[in-house]
């Protein structure tokens, strides 16, 4: 029996290679009911976690438990545990109904006809429910895999990307229903490369980079860090040197460079330079060319984390 | 569980469109038969012999293992290739069953497939004379279809080049190694079904001629389902999703 304080799943200094490349390195944390986002650049080593958690690997080293139970090799935990893969592939011939149906029926339940509908209900699928799935959307066939993976109510829902395809009017319900699960109790741990909808959705947040956890906890203190980092941006006037002149003199400019064309501009504070850059440049008679962000990937966010 | 497995299965199985080929392989038997019986050779060779050249050669060495290859490395294999076995993984079905259904499914297409043609291939050569052929070649078309297909059940799970390492073991293993090392009999699928059908009695010993007892073969037989019923479970057990999927 997992309580508030018990995680309902772990990862104890887990550890996935293949050959010689790392997938995953070292990584330890405790889940517990809520919504859990993994955040990282594509390759980061999201889906592998996830299999990890879903008992679809074998850790090289650590150990991965779920719901108290090792998660490798033991087909029974899918009785309470849900997963959504991020591949597109369904069965195309059946229906989204037939397919929840027949996962009801997998799953052993009594009533697989009312779990299906239930299912399809929650994903907003009703009307669309008896047409081949072959002919559906990129995301009306994510909402048909969410149903059948919820279509046993499963204490543990692990998906895989789950709000590509899907428009943002299907991405709110979507995540209005995960946030209603979690609320009932339920463990919700779903991995994104984007931040917005880690953000929305996630109580809690792994940032993952390279197979390493670069950060952990609470979004809110880690999207911070993302904000107050240092940031970079490429400037180009009619002119370059008297507009370097002015903005070295701000407090939040750290550093100006002339480049070959235009400036590169470092700030510490994002939201004070970007207020501050058009009326300097304007205030100078100086006209703005162009004005972009350098460093704003992923990549670069999740680097910075890493670093410090 | 079993009944939802079953009806997927072969809802997947039979929509594919190498299943179309398969059906046509397996009219073959007739088309050979009727061109026989239509150029009226009645004498040279005889009915005997020519349904004796025709179910061995074409049916028990070429269409049965033919479909069961592709019937037994699709009923798995298929499903992990294109990735949609996630969703029966996902479920707490025990591994053993799923590769049991795989193997029932995949063996009863191909016996569908296989027997009524070859069945209807030999009525037209002999003229109904040798009625009870059909059980034995029911029975060697059963066993073949049933130790084939587990054989390529297990295969498709162990690797993505199932179809083509499998049509390898039925060209050469089943058809060119035995005639040169008589030993490999023992481990032929081939003699497994001649064996069955010299068991069954029904068939005259020149039609059907076995190299081993059918006693033999139905043991030889079983062992060999055993043993790769249990390899295939044990690799779905242990099947990685980053493998292929």
């Amino acid at each position: 029996m997992t309580t508030p304080e018990n995680p309902t799943v772990s990862l104890d200094h887990v550890s996935r290679w293949y050959g010689n490349v790392v997938a995953v390195n070292d990584i330890s944390f405790d889940f517990r009911p809520g919504v859990t986002g993994l955040l990282g650049p594509n390759g980061a080593g999201k889906s592998t976690i996830l299999h990890l958690l879903a008992g679809f690997l074998r850790p090289s080293a650590g150990a991965v438990r779920v719901l108290g139970q090792p998660a490798w090799g033991d087909p029974h935990l899918f009785r309470r545990v849900g997963l959504v893969p991020e591949s597109e592939a369904v069965y195309g011939f059946l229906s989204a109904r037939a397919f929840a149906v027949t996962s009801a029926r997998l799953q052993g339940l009594p009533d697989p006809d009312a779990a299906a509908a239930r299912a399809i209900a929650w994903v907003g699928l009703e009307a669309d429910q008896d047409r081949p799935m072959k002919g559906y959307s990129k995301g009306m066939r994510q909402r048909a895999k969410i149903a059948a993976a919820l279509v046993h109510d499963p204490q543990v829902l692990i998906l895989d990307e789950p709000f590509n395809g899907t428009d943002p009017r299907q991405r709110l319900q979507l995540m209005a229903l995960l946030r209603e699960m979690a609320a009932e109790g339920r463990t919700i741990i779903f991995s994104s490369h984007i931040l917005e909808e880690v953000e929305r959705l996630a109580d809690e947040v792994l940032v993952i980079l390279a197979g390493q956890l670069a950060a952990s906890g609470d979004f809110q203190v880690i999207r911070r860090l993302m904000t107050d980092r240092p940031h970079s941006f490429s400037l180009l006037t009619t002119d370059d040197r008297r507009v370097a002149s002015l903005l070295i003199e701000r407090p939040e400019v750290r550093a100006v460079t002339v480049a070959e064309e235009g400036l590169e501009v470092h700030t510490t504070d994002y939201a004070a330079f970007t207020a501050c850059v058009a009326p300097v440049i304007r205030d100078a008679g100086v006209t703005l060319l162009r004005l972009r962000p350098t460093d704003e990937s992923l990549e670069s966010v999740f680097s910075y984390l890493v670093r410090r | 569980m079993t009944r939802a497995l079953l009806t997927l299965t072969a809802r997947q199985l039979l929509g594919r469109r190498r299943s179309l080929f398969i059906v046509l392989l397996a009219l073959i038997p007739i088309l050979v038969a009727a061109v026989y019986r239509l150029a009226g050779g009645q004498t040279d060779p005889l009915p005997i012999e020519f349904a004796a050249g025709m179910l061995d050669a074409l049916v028990i060495a070429t269409v049965l293992p033919l479909t069961a290859l592709v019937f037994g490395t699709s009923a798995l294999g298929a499903e992990i290739e294109d990735g949609t076995a996630v969703y029966l993984l996902t479920k707490p079905v025990a591994r053993w069953r799923i590769v049991l259904v795989k193997i029932a499914v995949a063996a009863g297409a191909t016996i569908a497939l296989v027997l009524p043609p070859a069945v209807l291939a030999s009525v037209i050569v002999l003229g109904g004379d040798e009625a009870a052929l059909t059980p034995a070649l029911a029975g060697a078309v059963a066993v073949g279809a049933v130790v084939y297909c587990t054989l390529f059940v297990a295969l498709s799970v162990r690797t993505s080049r199932a179809l083509l390492i499998g049509l390898a073991y039925v060209l050469i293993w089943e058809g060119i190694v035995p005639s040169i090392f008589d030993v490999t009999r023992w481990i032929s699928v081939r003699q497994y079904m001649l064996g069955t059908a010299d068991l069954i009695s029904g068939a005259p010993r020149d039609v059907l001629a076995a190299d081993m007892g059918g006693g033999s073969a139905l043991i030889a037989a079983a062992i060999l389902t055993v043993l790769a019923v249990f390899a295939a479970t044990r690799l779905l057990q242990r099947f990685e999703i980053g493998q292929r999927l």
